[in-house]
């Protein structure tokens, strides 16, 4: 079709429609990763906040210094006003200046508070700001004293002429800033980063290891050496991948808990791999066989031997594949949860981090703070490897 | 094309060292060494477990209690017959493979189309970008899914659908809404299934597609008759992962807490013997009864290989 009509323009449009259409794809297919971002940013009270944006925000409050009435209790509240001092000398007067996010003054807890003040010093107030019901004027409020009916409001321009609004309240639209919260990366102290990535690494750096250099060794027997009922063997391959994890469940708990007393150690999480990994293994036979065998031959003649050739021959051809398979294991590791679960979950300190992302902190603003933290290095590691990650790996080929 | 060369090591072995004994372990020797990893590992890990698990089966085999263990025959199986748990979870857990199976293949043929596309700009970024979700912690994805999809403050209804006119999202304690719950899940997990189609795909030779071109095939045609068959181990690579992931293995991945509420309500079963009332023997019934449909499953799966997987040599699976 193309040869016949050719039509540069209609090309170009193509072109563009296509890239459209997969950055759309894109966007869509990572709008909930946006969400974890958004949420990991965001504070436990705006999660609970129903007016909120979307969009990590705190609602944005003005401070008015103002003189109260006297009150009755003088020496109790003397005490407090001399604690208090100091934050007071650093606040800003009259000027609308933001403090921490919701926090409502009108409501019956402060006014309490309030109270037990010192009665002739001038005191901070922080009153919630509101969009004007009349849009037009762009006028912001800070609403002073909450009315059923009307409510006291004033102009936080000039916040010194209060006035009596007629109105509901709740009607008015609260004002928001937008502001990253970064407390939720801090919050759990049980999540010790460093501690739980420390564990991590160990446990699946040893098992991608001991699994990769396994793996290789046995898909180059499968791929190039003669075995004994040979299809039958690869065949009892394949077959272990489709095992359902949960037939050598109870046997194997059993054996590494009661026999082998590995409960709260690493040791069950590292040693079967050290076997190697079946799926891998097929991935890596494929691509061996796929490898032309020209130079091996060569090499035999010259006399190396099956491992000499497979480091010095087949190992060098086969880098991609090789990291590849070595990422595969590695996110697995990172993220494996069941196997963790089940033997060290009575061990704090032996936490890997995936089950210290889930430690069932229940704020969902420290939740996707602690994904996001696990996820940084196998992300790093992604972004790094892509240019071989999968790239050219096979596995059409004979079985 | 193994065994050709096979037989050429062999030869010149043979010239090399003079076999006299046992000429067929002498063969074999090498081979076995190389494998012997594996095979030691599969005889520890795999098949003295399955062994040990058909074993218990048939007792009462209780964690607290390992030293006090009785036959008792069928009981176990009997029991499972008779809970009413079983053919709810076991049909929650065919209606859960059915549902997010095809969703998966589907989805990740579609997308490793879009982006091997030449004239995509970026798509390599966009290759890690689609695998990127693969990773995330299944506990987090959890959490994300409750949130995104909060019938009141979830972003699918906020940002999505009521501002494009749609109904409502009800959240996932509906049928329909679980169902939805399920394939959205299900299509955050296509990671590797992508990965090694659109590999697969980039494999396949250009000058097939030239020539169909110039034949005048369109590329619906070209995308059936010619991609199609050539990734199709990819694909059957592909599905039985899935198939495998679905019904309680880690394979290439590990989601197990994405779905604690719902996925493979199956090993909730499984996991409720052992754990909660420490039945280990009972357990390993339910675990073998898994077992076998699995296992019947994929052997099927690969009887039906042998008519729509295309090995370029010739050679079935």
């Amino acid at each position: 079709m193309r040869k016949l009509i050719p039509l540069p323009l209609w090309d170009r449009v193509g072109v563009i429609l296509l890239n459209l259409l997969a950055l759309g794809v894109v966007v869509v297919y990572l709008f909930p990763m946006l969400f974890m971002f958004v949420t990991a940013f965001k504070t436990d009270a705006q999660m609970g906040d129903l007016d909120a944006p979307v969009y990590p925000a705190r609602r944005v409050t003005v401070e008015i210094e103002e003189t109260p009435e006297p009150e009755k209790e003088p020496e109790d509240a003397q005490q407090q006003e001399a604690e208090a001092q100091p934050t007071r000398e650093s606040s800003c007067g009259l000027v609308p200046c933001l403090s921490g996010f919701g926090s409502t003054n009108s409501d019956a807890d402060s006014d309490s508070e309030k109270a037990d003040e010192a009665p002739d010093t001038p005191q901070i107030k922080t009153y919630d700001v509101y969009t004007a019901p009349d849009p037009f004027t762009g006028e912001q409020w800070a609403l002073i004293k909450k009315g059923r009916k009307a409510s006291t409001v004033a102009n936080i321009e000039t916040l010194d002429a209060p006035f009596e609004w007629e109105g509901q309240w709740r009607s008015l639209e609260p004002v928001y800033e937008f502001e990253l919260t970064t407390s939720n990366f801090t919050a759990d102290t049980r999540f010790d980063f460093w501690k739980l990535v420390g564990n991590t690494m160990q446990i699946a750096i040893f098992s991608s290891i001991g699994m990769v250099i396994a793996s290789v060794l046995v898909a180059y027997g499968f791929a190039r050496y003669p075995l004994p009922g040979g299809r039958f063997l690869f065949f009892v391959l394949i077959a272990t991948i489709i095992l359902p994890e949960k037939i050598t469940l109870v046997p194997t708990y059993f054996t590494f808990v009661r026999v082998l007393d590995w409960n709260e150690t690493f040791l069950p999480l590292i040693v079967p791999h050290l076997f190697g990994s079946a799926i891998l293994i097929f991935l890596l036979r494929q691509n061996f066989m796929a490898l032309p065998s020209e130079i091996e031959q060569a090499a035999m003649i010259d006399g190396a031997g099956p491992l000499r050739i497979l480091w010095s021959v087949i190992i060098p051809q086969s880098i991609p594949v090789i990291m590849t398979v070595l990422l595969l294991h590695f996110f697995y590791a990172w993220n494996e949860t069941r196997m963790a679960v089940l033997y060290l979950t009575s061990a704090q300190e032996l936490h890997p981090i995936s089950m210290g992302s889930a430690s069932g902190y229940d704020d969902a603003g420290v939740r996707q703070a602690q994904a996001l933290m696990t996820m940084i290095i196998p992300a790093l590691l992604l972004f790094i490897a892509q240019p071989v990650f999968m790239r050219g790996v096979k596995v059409t080929g004979n079985q | 094309m193994s065994l050709p060369l096979a037989k050429n090591y062999f030869t010149l072995m043979q010239t090399r060292t003079v076999p006299r004994k046992s000429p067929s372990f002498r063969r074999y020797l090498p081979g076995l060494l190389l494998i012997s990893p594996w095979l030691i590992g599969a005889l520890l890990f795999k098949f003295a477990p399955i062994i040990a698990s058909f074993t218990f089966s048939f007792t009462d085999f209780m964690m607290v209690s390992p030293d006090d263990i009785d036959f008792v025959g069928l009981k176990n199986y009997g029991q499972m017959l008779t809970d009413r748990n079983t053919y709810t979870a076991l049909f929650g857990t065919i209606g859960f493979a059915g549902i997010s199976i095809p969703v998966q293949m589907t989805a990740a043929l579609l997308l490793a189309l879009l982006f091997k596309h030449e004239k995509v700009f970026g798509r390599k970024i966009y290759r890690a970008l689609i695998f990127l979700p693969s990773i995330v912690p299944g506990a987090a994805i959890f959490a994300v899914w409750t949130g995104f999809l909060d019938p009141g403050t979830g972003w699918l209804n906020q940002l999505i659908l009521l501002p494009l006119g749609f109904p409502p999202y009800p959240g996932p304690n509906s049928e329909a809404g679980y169902n939805f719950y399920i394939i959205l899940a299900a299509l955050w997990s296509i990671g590797p299934a992508f990965i090694i189609m659109l590999s697969a795909m980039e494999s396949v030779d250009k000058h097939l597609y030239e020539a169909a071109r110039v034949d005048g095939a369109g590329p619906f045609y070209r995308f059936l008759h010619i991609t199609i068959p050539i990734i199709s181990p990819a694909i059957f690579f592909s599905l039985i992962i899935s198939v495998v992931s679905v019904f309680g293995g880690a394979v290439l991945m590990d989601r197990s807490t994405t779905f604690q509420a719902g996925q493979s309500p199956f090993d909730a079963l499984i996991f409720r013997q052992m754990f909660e009332f420490g039945r280990l023997g009972a357990a390993s019934a339910y675990a073998w009864v898994l077992f076998m449909g699995v296992m019947l499953l994929v052997i099927w799966l690969f009887r039906s290989a042998v008519h729509w997987v295309h090995y370029p040599d010739g050679e079935g699976a």
